[in-house]
């Protein structure tokens, strides 16, 4: 047996015996120097490599290092994030163990910190929860089992509501989130709420009426009943806002009581209401007139008494229209004509009524192309000196000459063209065209023109005036603007505001037809009026009722004392007349003097200068007919 | 069979006469000495109508001596195998597989047993090589080895009857029933230093590893041997696997540097993305893994007598690098095992068969053994 190294020597040896069987020194050391070589050179190779390699490896242990490091401050973040977290996190790995959770899901859950840990398998972790039963629990369970996308909605003993989503991972774990959505679900069901609720009276409002009205007019007979209150916007502008929206809840609260279960009361906006019904017409009727008689109630509003009514207007499915929309419509018509009627009752609807809104529609579409077509015509009603009987002023009053229908009353139209807006521009036309006519008259005569509310309320009345003055060059103490008392209530302080104005640049304002409204003293106190007119019920009532005469006498005697014109209309007889002469009134018009004329007559009529009636005597008193 | 050692140089005594006549005459020498000597014409004087087959190398076997002044071989007689030999001309890598399939359709033939491929090593990418011969031949078992030039990969000659010239590659065929062939392979070779990762590749050529130039990793392993690249390279062959199947590991032995580039030129190749570890030879652990094929030689084969068995050794010049005046210790135990019947040498790369598939693959840095003879 040799050894490595003794093999070796002895092959040296035999590379160094030469052809002649000696052996060569030389060679032979050679050899065995270059084997040690070989020798030093493996040992550096080695010695090489395994320093390269430490290197190596200290460098890779270095950045092993780093990425440790990098490691666990990012742990740090991440601990720190999951911990303030909204939502409860928990992961499990392949086997249904904890990986890890965050605070957030054992507050959530109630989980006792030293309850729970890492490694806990996910089943003992919710048990852990003294909020969860056993159906939460096993449902979580089946969810993870299933290894599937999902997400559950459970409720925890508490009442609070969570929102779970499990969501496999790649590692075939598992990533459960949890989220209280208390909160949410309740402003959830507020918003749902209040999309389909008034919030002033939490009454359904007209959405949700809409909807319930569809399916009911679908399963057959129904009733809807559109309620509309009287008198509520004073109640409003007297006692403010909040009075109004208590009262509206008021009035809700007692409507309530008049429905049953299965039935329907909204608040579709302002001061209507709605209700829906199963029943038949008399039921509906019966209803009707109970809401009637509530409404009618005095109510309460923290002390101050308000009276209100309520209009009611009834329409049946299927007997008066088969869908929602016409029902509604028709339920509206009919109350439309119940407050036309006299209000605070109730009215079912009839097809007359259709008929008669068709017709109004149609008056409606003609109308608003009457003023392009030339169709309305001034006519003058003179006023005269109540002493003298000589003419001081007309009335300019407007008629429609239609094609087909004739002459139109201003009754029928002019209520038309207020609700259709274009009392504006007829107004306007009606300025002009007085204020022009007037200019053909003697300088002493002046016009008086009667003006809408709704001019009044859109604002640009002060305008209209100012143009046809500037357009005709008629003085502006020559025209005289007519003010109902109704349009002063609708927008008081518009009117003031109007009012001023116009007196600032000389043009003088009566009040139309007092007596009939209000009649509130203290119109006469804010209003700066230049005239009253005493309204043509008193007249007529003049030798009748003695109260009359007491009213007369005390409105002219006041606004003589206040330093305001007074004219009374509708004198028709002489002793009208004398009455009102002899009680001071100041001007007078009425048929006695003669009726609304067309400009011509009215000129004509001017020719002559005074009236024959106007005189005190009565000598003239056949002449009635000519004068008209 | 009868074999019998050869040896002689140039300026010697000449090639001595065999006892008996053979009929195949294996040789290996360096390529000076081949040409100076012109070796195939002088055998095929002394022995006529052998089949004469051989190659250059850095070292040839014989015994269990390497001799890297002389011509070596052995002179082999067969009594029922007959015997066929084939080559081709390869003028680039390119066409090696084609060259192999010429060479396995001319010695496809029945009772084939095996076949021992010798062939240029520096113009023929040796697996495509391997690959057109097994194509051929079909589950024959080839194996052999790429011709040899030291560590210089400048010229190798292949000799193939009465000539010996670059650019060749050739067979021989064993036939008939009594002929058995053998295979085993070692190596012995040592993973070490970080696990890496090929991030930049493409064909035979590394440009990355780990995201960092392949070259100056190497040198700064091979420190004062840096100078002597690519040759030095063989000391640190790579370990590669693929990242999927780590088990299945592959040798990969350095052929060519490209200094400008920063990359690494290999002996097969080296996919982007897989796993890499350098290696590096102890002289223990070479002299271990030659000793193994043998172990795994004896225990895979009958029992034969020394004298009647042809042990063909093709080692991997790499090791001789690393060995040194020792590598004769590599071929001890083969020595030992068969005798006079060793022969081989070292070359630019082994063609063995795969272990597991028996397929014919490349290796590098690897010691293989084909045993033949003939069943009685």
């Amino acid at each position: 047996v040799t050894t490595a190294a003794e093999r070796l020597f002895e092959r040296q040896l035999r590379k160094a015996v030469t052809t002649t069987g000696e052996i060569d020194i030389q060679r032979l050391r050679d050899l065995v120097v270059l084997a040690y070589e070989e020798q030093d050179r493996a040992r550096r190779r080695t010695e090489q490599s395994a320093k390269v390699m430490a290197a190596e490896l200290e460098e890779a242990n270095q950045a092993l290092e780093r990425s440790v490091g990098q490691l666990s401050a990012q742990n740090l973040r991440f601990s720190l994030a999951l911990d303030t977290m909204a939502n409860g996190l928990a992961l499990l790995d392949g086997t249904g163990k904890i990986v890890v959770f965050n605070r957030r899901e054992c507050e959530i859950l109630g989980l006792p910190e030293h309850a729970v840990r890492e490694g806990l398998a996910y089943e003992a972790f919710i048990r852990a929860s003294p909020l969860l039963d056993e159906i939460a629990i096993r449902a979580r369970l089946d969810c993870a089992a299933t290894r599937r996308e999902a997400v559950l909605e459970q409720m925890l003993s508490d009442g609070r509501q969570l929102r779970i989503a499990l969501r496999p991972t790649a590692d075939g774990g598992f990533l459960v989130s949890s989220e209280d959505v208390t909160e949410r679900n309740v402003s959830a069901a507020r918003v749902a709420f209040l999309a389909y609720h008034d919030t002033l009276t939490e009454l359904p409002n007209r959405r949700m009426f809409a909807e319930k009205l569809g399916q009911a007019v679908e399963s057959g007979r129904c009733a809807v009943l559109c309620i509309d209150l009287d008198g509520f916007k004073p109640v409003n502008d007297t006692f403010g806002h909040a009075a109004g929206d208590a009262l509206l809840r008021a009035v809700a609260k007692r409507l309530k009581r008049h429905i049953r279960a299965g039935d329907m009361l909204a608040r579709l906006g302002g001061d209507e209401f709605a209700i829906i019904l199963s029943c038949n017409a008399s039921e509906a009727e019966s209803i009707a007139a109970r809401v009637t008689q509530a409404v009618s109630l005095p109510f309460n509003l923290d002390g101050a008494i308000a009276r209100i009514g309520a209009s009611v207007g009834i329409a049946l499915a299927p007997d008066d229209a088969d869908t929602a929309d016409g029902v509604m419509r028709h339920a509206d018509l009919a109350l439309y004509r119940a407050k036309e009627t006299g209000r605070g009752r109730y009215m079912r609807f009839d097809a007359g009524m259709a008929a008669s809104q068709n017709a109004r529609r149609a008056l409606e579409q003609d109308l608003a192309l009457a003023l392009r077509l030339s169709q309305f015509e001034l006519y003058y009603q003179p006023r005269v000196r109540a002493g003298s009987g000589e003419i001081v002023s007309f009335e300019a009053l407007i008629r429609w000459h239609h094609p087909s229908r004739g002459m139109v009353p201003p009754g029928e139209f002019i209520p038309l063209a207020e609700e259709s807006g274009a009392i504006v521009e007829i107004g306007q036309w009606v300025l002009r065209q007085a204020c022009q006519e007037a200019l053909r008259w003697p300088g002493n005569i002046s016009i008086a023109v009667n003006v809408s509310a709704i001019q009044i309320r859109n604002r640009s009345l002060f305008d209209h005036v100012l143009s046809a003055l500037n357009e005709t060059g008629l003085r502006s103490s020559r025209l005289e603007l007519e003010i109902t008392e109704t349009a002063l209530l609708s927008d008081s302080k518009a009117a003031l505001e109007v009012m001023r104005r116009v007196q600032a640049i000389g043009v003088k304002v009566a009040m139309d037809d007092f007596g009939t409204g209000y009649s509130s003293l203290s119109y006469l106190q804010s209003f700066p009026f230049d005239r009253i007119k005493i309204d043509r019920s008193f007249v007529r009532a003049l030798g009748q009722d003695a109260k009359a005469l007491a009213i007369i006498r005390a409105v002219i005697s006041l606004c003589n004392s206040l330093n305001i014109a007074v004219i009374a209309e509708g004198v028709e007889t002489r002793m009208q007349r004398d009455i009102l002469v002899t009680e001071r009134c100041g001007e007078l018009q009425g048929f006695l003097f003669g009726a609304p004329v067309p400009a011509a007559d009215a000129r004509r009529m001017l020719g002559r200068a005074v009236l024959p009636f106007a005189l005190v005597s009565g000598r003239a008193g056949s002449t009635i007919e000519q004068a008209c | 069979m009868h074999v019998e050692k050869i040896r002689w140089r140039q300026n010697g005594r000449g090639v001595e006469q065999t006892s008996v006549k053979p009929d195949l005459v294996l040789y290996f020498g360096s390529t000076p000495e081949i040409e100076a000597a012109a070796a195939p014409s002088v055998l095929s004087e002394r022995f006529p109508g052998a089949l004469l087959l051989g190659c250059s190398t850095s070292g040839g076997i014989v015994g269990d001596e390497i001799d890297d002044r002389c011509i070596v071989g052995v002179a082999c007689s067969f009594r029922d195998t007959t015997l066929r030999l084939a080559d081709t001309d390869v003028a680039e890598s390119a066409g090696s597989e084609n060259a192999g399939r010429i060479l396995g359709d001319a010695l496809r033939g029945e009772n084939l047993a095996g076949v021992f491929v010798l062939s240029d090593g520096v113009h023929v990418d040796g697996t495509r090589l391997a690959a057109g011969i097994q194509r051929e031949v079909g589950a024959v078992p080839v194996s052999g080895g790429l011709a040899g030039d030291g560590a210089r990969y400048e010229r190798t000659l292949v000799g193939c009857g009465a000539t010996a010239r670059p650019g060749r590659a050739a067979a021989i065929g064993f036939y008939g029933k009594a002929v058995r062939l053998a295979h085993a392979s070692g190596a012995g070779w040592e993973a070490f230093g970080p696990k890496r990762r090929i991030t930049r590749s493409s064909g035979y050529t590394i440009a990355e590893l780990d995201g960092k130039p392949a070259l100056p990793i190497y040198e700064r392993y091979l420190g004062e041997d840096a100078a002597g690249l690519p040759g030095s390279g063989l000391l640190f062959p790579l370990l590669i696997w693929d990242t999927a199947v780590p088990a299945r590991t592959y040798v990969r032995t350095v052929l060519g540097i490209d200094r400008a580039a920063g990359t690494i030129s290999f002996g097969g190749d080296v996919p982007e993305g897989w796993g890499a570890q350098l290696m590096r030879g102890h002289l223990d652990g070479l002299i271990d893994g030659s000793a193994g094929a043998v172990e795994q030689l004896l225990h895979s084969s009958e029992i034969i007598p020394q004298t009647e068995s042809l042990a063909m050794m093709v080692s991997c010049v790499g090791r001789n690098l690393v060995l040194g005046q020792r590598t004769e210790e590599e071929i001890r135990a083969a020595g030992e095992a068969f005798g006079a019947g060793v022969t081989g040498f070292y070359a630019h790369g082994v063609i063995v068969p795969d272990a597991e598939t028996r397929t014919a693959t490349l290796q590098n840095q690897t010691v293989s053994l084909t045993l033949v003879h003939e069943a009685r």
